[in-house]
């Protein structure tokens, strides 16, 4: 009797201690993550990938580590059909709507337009809008081109000496081929 | 290893889970309301991410989202209303685990179809969503017991209900968790920003105030008396590394509470990032144990009291 009593307070025993072992294993890979790619000791966060991609803990916390550069910054889209007619417009879909300069589509026009490390979502983007533009004009083969406008902010000390806060800045982009 | 055992399996206050649930369960229903008016954008095949784009970079990943099946601008809207009302119930505490596990998918599902617009509370939410479906699910602050206490009083229910045990202790092993996520935050991003020139500087904030993060990019107040970015800079920087020592002490979890929600209040107060500090709100809950539990119910119920009496006087002047 006494046995059959102690036996299940050693499997809950048991599940404790390997409950404990994947407690250990999340705290690890919380903090193995944050090791840099160019460490001598990255290789020690490679074990715990999947572990994050399967629970979701994957995370950086690298907000705001430098100054921001931008005042203002706007963004449109040039579309010249094939037959040479150009028009700017709204380049958020669905409907190309003018962007909103909310801080989500801020933070996506300022990566997958500018930024050379969303260069693959930049290329599904245009894709789309090609879609779009087939879908609403019935033909391909316009060009593309994002006009990015930034009000790049100056240096403290300049803006202190003439109170001018930025400077104006057009950024055009390469042009892109929708398919005919 | 018995102390291993004892350091994740110890005794924990319900509530604390109760209150990281409940402020979770707001800040997520915040940060969902801010993306509604997105959620074609960024999660419909009609919007602006490609899907396939999505795909190839998951590829040999472990990554999963509700979005890779529902594509259309209607089934869009039905994972958001589902998620919004998961997100209403976690809150309230009914079908506890089954709206965590909703809340979860919701989070790691938009987080892997939207991750070009994904910012540092989209990871707190994620984490976060996933440490509550894994720990007690505390049912103290509850609809559910609120609903079983109020039936058992009326004698319409069976003695099992409410549960006797609803405000008992509980394994602290979630809270143990919630706690280290927190040390990593704040202390990642002490690590990475303290070697910036500019946060070494103290002209850091100076620059933010004029960014177009801030909500009042035209004013040149931090600009002209530099001396105030330069306090606040390195204020922050004190605090961020700071805060989680703080709160691990009885003795200074006060210190720690006040210094991180005056960081927070800041934040939401002077940048277009108010998502990110209710969302910063739930990782602090669990660092309450009982008797900072107790202290709040006690000035609550004190509150209350006031009003209480301050009502009763008008109320009978109405009703004469």
């Amino acid at each position: 009797m006494e046995t059959d009593l102690k036996a299940p307070a050693r499997v809950k025993a048991a599940f404790k201690a390997a409950a404990c072992v994947v407690f250990a294993v999340h705290m690890m890979a919380t903090c193995a993550q944050q090791i840099p790619p160019q460490s001598a000791l990255h290789p020690l966060a490679e074990p715990f990938l999947h572990y994050e991609e399967l629970t979701g803990i994957w995370q950086s916390w690298d907000m705001f580590t430098t100054i921001p550069y931008l005042h203002a910054y706007d963004v449109e889209l040039d579309v010249t059909d094939a037959d040479g007619q150009t028009r700017l417009t709204g380049l958020t879909l669905p409907g190309f709507q003018p962007y909103d300069h909310s801080v989500r589509n801020e933070t996506f026009f300022i990566r997958v337009v500018g930024d050379k490390d969303y260069t693959e979502y930049l290329g599904g983007y245009v894709d789309n809008l090609c879609a779009a533009l087939r879908t609403s004009t019935g033909r391909g083969g316009q060009k593309l081109v994002f006009h990015e406008t930034y009000e790049r902010l100056h240096w403290l000390q300049e803006i202190q000496g003439n109170g001018v806060i930025s400077i104006h800045e057009d950024h055009p982009s390469r042009t892109f081929t929708c398919e005919g | 290893m018995r102390r291993v055992v004892q350091f994740f399996w110890g005794p924990a206050d319900p509530r604390t889970y109760a209150l990281v649930r409940i402020f979770l369960a707001f800040a997520g229903l915040v940060n969902l309301i801010d993306l509604w008016p997105h959620r074609y954008e960024y999660c419909a095949a009609t919007g602006m991410i490609s899907l396939s784009i999505i795909h190839k970079l998951t590829q040999g990943g472990l990554y999963t989202s509700v979005f890779f099946w529902v594509t259309s601008e209607r089934g869009v809207d039905a994972v958001f209303l589902v998620a919004a009302t998961a997100l209403v119930t976690l809150g309230l505490g009914l079908f506890t685990r089954a709206s965590a596990a909703l809340v979860f998918a919701w989070h790691v599902s938009y987080s892997i179809r939207a991750f070009p617009v994904l910012h540092s509370w989209d990871a707190v939410l994620r984490v976060y969503s996933f440490i509550i479906l894994i720990s007690p699910s505390a049912r103290v602050w509850s609809l559910t017991h609120w609903l079983s206490s109020a039936r058992s009083t009326q004698g319409t229910e069976r003695t099992t209900s409410p549960k006797k045990d609803d405000g008992d202790d509980v394994p602290i092993y979630g809270v143990r968790l919630m706690q280290w996520q927190l040390f990593v935050i704040y202390l990642m991003t002490f690590w990475l920003k303290a070697p910036d020139p500019f946060w070494r500087n103290g002209q850091l904030l100076a620059y933010f105030s004029v960014s177009l993060y801030s909500r009042t990019p035209d004013d040149l107040l931090m600009v002209r008396h530099e001396w105030i970015s330069a306090v606040t800079t390195y204020a922050s920087l004190a605090i961020e590394v700071s805060v989680p020592w703080l709160l691990s002490f009885r003795r200074t979890r006060a210190y720690g509470m006040l210094a991180g929600f005056a960081l927070h209040a800041m934040i939401a107060a002077t940048a277009k990032l108010g998502v990110f500090s209710i969302s910063m709100i739930p990782p602090y809950m669990a660092f309450l144990d009982r008797g900072n539990v107790d202290w709040l119910v006690q000035r609550a119920r004190t509150v209350r009291a006031r009003l209480g009496r301050r009502a009763a006087p008008s109320g009978a002047g109405e009703s004469s």
